[in-house]
């Protein structure tokens, strides 16, 4: 190799560095100034000349933060919600998969193209109806308000779908000859065998009920049924300029779902790469 | 083999009653309410049917304002977003250490809250005290009223979206690099081709696939932009409703205002442009 | 229990996948359903497990009509091409299966699992999982979660295909072995002739969905029923060529194989196996045209006018490409068959 080449090689190894740690630092920016500001003193907030670090971290923050709103509360009704729902969206797609990839009925190539079709539809066009639908329910401020509508995610019945074709038909016979109920079949050999693609989509659907945030806000008017995204919001307007006690708050919020992810990691994104592929 | 029965339907039925009440009827009704005029969502009475909501929707300035808003901030972000992306996939593809923890590092934003997320970053825009406009300030720039001034409303929206939808393009390109056979790699290094021609040559079109889907994808989730506005500007629609979007309209005109036709109607045009996507989308993935 | 299977058809639109079989098998014998592939071997064997219905007919087992019955009440056991063993259940688990669902309580079926497990010699593997085996030891648990729950009919979907030659062998005695222990009537599918020969107690050979020939494995390579019988059974496979037969005397080309035979004149079909011809002083002298070693035998090829045969010789014998021998059809080994390729007989 000429040397001329063997410069070019370096500048261009650390210029491949320097990009990629500039776009991580970019990533993770928000999250470092989130923490950073949780543990400044009211002072440093609003320092002027800007101070970039706090002198002494200050992490009765996040004792404050917690006390000066019903956090515990909107973390129980957060958790509430998304535990009942995930039990919902798993129950609801497991059945309808197992239908659509083994059982035969008049009607099943429509029935699961509907399915499909309604994939296209934006969730922002339903909610003037649903809104009206939950009202008329009286579920207005409850639990199944937050949880019925979004107990069945036509994504997640594709996806599991897919993973329960590619069980062969052998085992389904000798299930059969071996008096094993469709049911029986379904839990006792389906489910274990796709335990990973479930347990994928368990966490997609955690996370996205963490994150939800429109339909919780339309239906709930009492602050005691507030999930986290709007009592964190909520939080920003009666907490004004009281800035590090908003990302201490915004901090607590992200944190639970950031290690969730840190640990499961493979498994969102895998299941992540996986949707995008497949469709 | 297995015969016909009614059997599936007894497993579909839990998620078919959810989907007919939760997504086909209120389909349905969103397009009835699109015609229907003066609704009273109490009593469900109307006027008259006609296309009156939807004159009154073009006839709302906000309303054009919303569409011509969010067609700029989808004009800027998909393409910005997936260019980015694209140049840290390939080099994250590249012999590279620590690739996995750059990959956790750049996944991040998909998976954390953008209404917590939403308010750092207000914190970040904040004109005083905020990140930005000390780093700015080292390089002797003044400071920019990001998120008070209507005509910066829209750049601040964008770079915090940027920010936020580059990590799921960059781990589908990162996805779709991984499925391109090392050994066209191997022979083109042999034929000593030049780096941007295998670039242009290998890369792109290996990946073309995941490229028109993030820009697919990138439309539609940019058209539904929402709870971006909404976190950065506390719930309002930026300075003088510089920031408003579609579904910040269409929120507004159904829970605020009560004009359900009107929001309807609102709705229906979204439903339209999504549905023109996704059908493009289903025509290029077809050509494949 | 014997099964008796009665003008059974299976018939998708116009293609009759089984026509009009009739079968009977007796109590505690080992049949091979023998054929190529799309004969309708497993449709039968499905048929027979119930997971498939028949256009028309009846099975039996027993005295007991079974033909409507579902296949979990057939009392039969199953073991497929790939054995569909649960992958994610140890082999423990994949044999107790079947008892479980019966609700048998779980230390008797433990119990049966282990008993069944010494029997197929699979003791020591009981907590592994199906990945963890070989092919062969595959093929032994879903035999022993076959027969755990002591069905009355054991049925078996081509068991050796996915296993390589040697362990083909050892388990298709193992196959056999476990049969006899058992004493359970056995039905299994294969493609592979000497696999059917070599264990079976009768054989179905079967093409198009008709049976052509229903035997003792000996019986039926000697004298099958029809040319396809004897063109499937054997290798190298049987010689098949056009004879003339003049007032008794059999000729191939001119030249005269046999004589004295009690055939009307005319053209005939004829099949000599390989190891048919014997070397010997007067006959038919030919020359070899190639000359291949197999291990206990010598295949030689050789030609009589333009029809071409192979035999086999004992390899001792000295004769390399290009040697003249001289050789001769043994006695009662030239098959003679019809123009509907019906046997007419030995010669």
């Amino acid at each position: 190799m000429s040397k001329k080449r063997k410069i070019m090689n370096i500048i261009a190894t650390v210029l491949k560095y320097a990009i990629l740690i500039l776009g991580a630092l970019f990533t993770l920016m928000p999250f470092l100034w989130m923490i950073i500001s949780s543990l400044k003193t009211p002072a440093e907030i609003t320092a002027i000349p800007p101070k970039l670090l706090p002198s002494v971290p200050q992490w009765s923050n996040y004792a404050e933060a917690w006390k000066a709103a019903p956090f515990p509360r909107y973390f129980l009704n957060t958790i509430i919600v998304t535990i009942f729902s995930t039990i919902g969206v798993l129950a609801t797609a497991i059945l309808s998969a197992f239908a659509f990839s083994r059982l035969n009925f008049p009607g099943k190539k429509l029935v699961f193209s509907l399915f499909l079709a309604t994939l296209m539809i934006p969730g922002e066009m339903l909610i003037i109806t649903n809104f009206i639908t939950i009202t008329k329910l009286k579920w207005i401020d409850t639990y199944q308000a937050m949880i019925v509508p979004y107990m069945s995610n036509v994504f997640y019945i594709y996806l599991l779908t897919q993973f329960f074709s590619q069980v062969p038909d052998s085992l389904y016979l000798a299930a059969k000859v071996d008096k094993c109920s469709d049911f029986k079949f379904m839990m006792k050999i389906m489910v274990p065998m796709n335990k990973s693609a479930i347990t994928t989509i368990a966490i997609l659907n955690i996370i996205g009920c963490w994150n939800s945030f429109l339909w919780p806000l339309l239906v709930t008017n009492d602050r005691n049924m507030r999930v986290i995204s709007n009592g964190l919001v909520r939080f920003q307007t009666e907490a004004g300029s009281d800035y590090q006690l908003i990302m201490a708050a915004s901090t607590i919020m992200v944190m639970p779902i950031i290690i969730v992810y840190l640990f499961l990691r493979k498994y969102i994104i895998e299941g992540v790469t996986q949707s995008g592929l497949k469709s | 083999m297995e015969k016909k029965s009614m059997k599936g339907y007894i497993y579909l039925m839990p998620a078919l009653i959810v989907i007919l009440l939760f997504t086909a009827y209120p389909l349905i009704r969103a397009f009835l309410m699109s015609f229907y005029e003066d609704y009273n969502m109490i009593s469900g009475e109307y006027s008259r049917i006609g296309l009156g909501n939807y004159k009154d929707l073009f006839g709302d300035k906000d309303f054009t304002k919303a569409l011509r808003n969010t067609s700029i901030y989808v004009v800027f972000v998909v393409p910005c977003s997936i260019a980015l992306s694209l140049l840290i996939a390939v080099l994250l593809n590249s012999n590279i250490k620590c690739q996995g923890l750059f990959q956790t590092i750049f996944f991040l934003p998909y998976v954390t809250s953008v209404i917590a997320i939403g308010l750092v970053w207000s914190w970040i825009f904040n004109s005083n005290y905020g990140l930005l406009n000390i780093i700015l300030s080292w390089f002797g720039i003044d400071k920019v009223q990001w998120l008070n001034k209507p005509k910066y409303a829209l750049p601040s929206l964008i770079i915090f979206s940027v920010w936020k939808s580059m990590a799921f393009d960059i781990l589908i390109f990162l996805a779709g690099l991984q499925t391109i056979p090392k050994d066209l790699y191997n022979a083109s290094r042999v034929d000593s081709t030049p780096r941007w021609r295998v670039f242009w040559k290998i890369t792109v079109p290996g990946i073309a696939p995941m490229i028109s889907y993030a820009f697919i994808m990138g439309f539609i989730s940019a058209f539904k932009v929402y709870n971006e506005v909404f976190s950065l500007w506390g719930g309002k629609a930026g300075p003088a409703n510089s920031a408003i979007t579609v579904v910040y309209y269409i929120y507004d005109k159904f829970y605020n205002s009560h004009n359900y036709g009107l929001a309807s109607a609102a709705a229906v045009i979204l439903f339209l442009i999504i549905l023109v996507l996704t059908i493009v989308q289903r025509m290029m993935g077809r050509k494949k | 229990m014997d099964i008796r299977i009665e003008n059974l058809t299976k018939a998708y639109g116009d293609f009759k996948a089984v026509d009009n079989m009739n079968l009977h098998i007796a109590d505690g014998e080992l049949v091979g359903l023998l054929g190529p592939s799309g004969c309708g071997k497993s449709t039968t064997l499905f048929m027979l497990a119930g997971l498939s219905d028949p256009t028309s007919g009846s099975i039996y087992f027993g005295d007991k009509n079974v033909t409507k019955v579902a296949p979990e009440d057939r009392e039969i056991g199953l073991v497929f091409q790939n054995y569909a063993l649960y992958p994610h259940m140890t082999v423990e688990e994949n044999i107790m299966f079947p008892l479980i669902n019966r609700k048998v309580k779980k230390a008797e079926a433990r119990e049966r699992a282990n008993e069944m497990a010494k029997l197929v010699q699979l003791d020591g593997l009981m907590k592994r999982k199906p990945k963890a085996l070989s092919g062969g030891q595959q093929q032994r648990v879903a035999i022993a979660r076959a027969l755990v729950k002591k069905p009355e009919v054991l049925l078996l979907d081509e068991p050796l295909s996915n296993l390589d030659a040697k362990l083909r062998i050892e388990t298709r005695e193992e196959i056999r072995r476990i049969q006899q222990e058992v004493k359970i009537t056995t039905i299994f599918v294969t493609h592979d002739q000497e696999e059917a020969m070599s264990i079976s107690d009768r054989i179905a050979v079967m093409k198009s969905g008709i049976v052509q020939q229903y035997e003792v494995p000996q019986t039926m390579y000697l004298n099958p029923d029809n040319l396809f019988v004897a063109q499937f059974l054997g290798m190298p496979q049987v010689n098949t060529f056009s004879v003339e037969v003049k007032s008794g005397n059999i000729y191939c080309n001119g030249a005269l194989l046999r004589s004295g035979c009690e055939l009307k004149d005319g053209t005939y079909t004829a099949g000599i196996r390989p190891e048919s011809f014997e070397i010997a002083q007067d006959g038919i002298t030919v020359k070899a045209t190639h000359v291949r070693m197999t291990g206990r035998d010598l295949l030689i090829h050789f030609s009589i006018g333009d029809t071409e045969f192979r035999i086999l010789v004992h390899s001792d014998l000295s004769i390399k490409e290009g040697d003249e021998f001289t050789i001769r059809a043994r006695k009662n080994q030239i098959m003679i068959f019809d123009a509907d390729e019906k046997s007419l007989g030995k010669f």
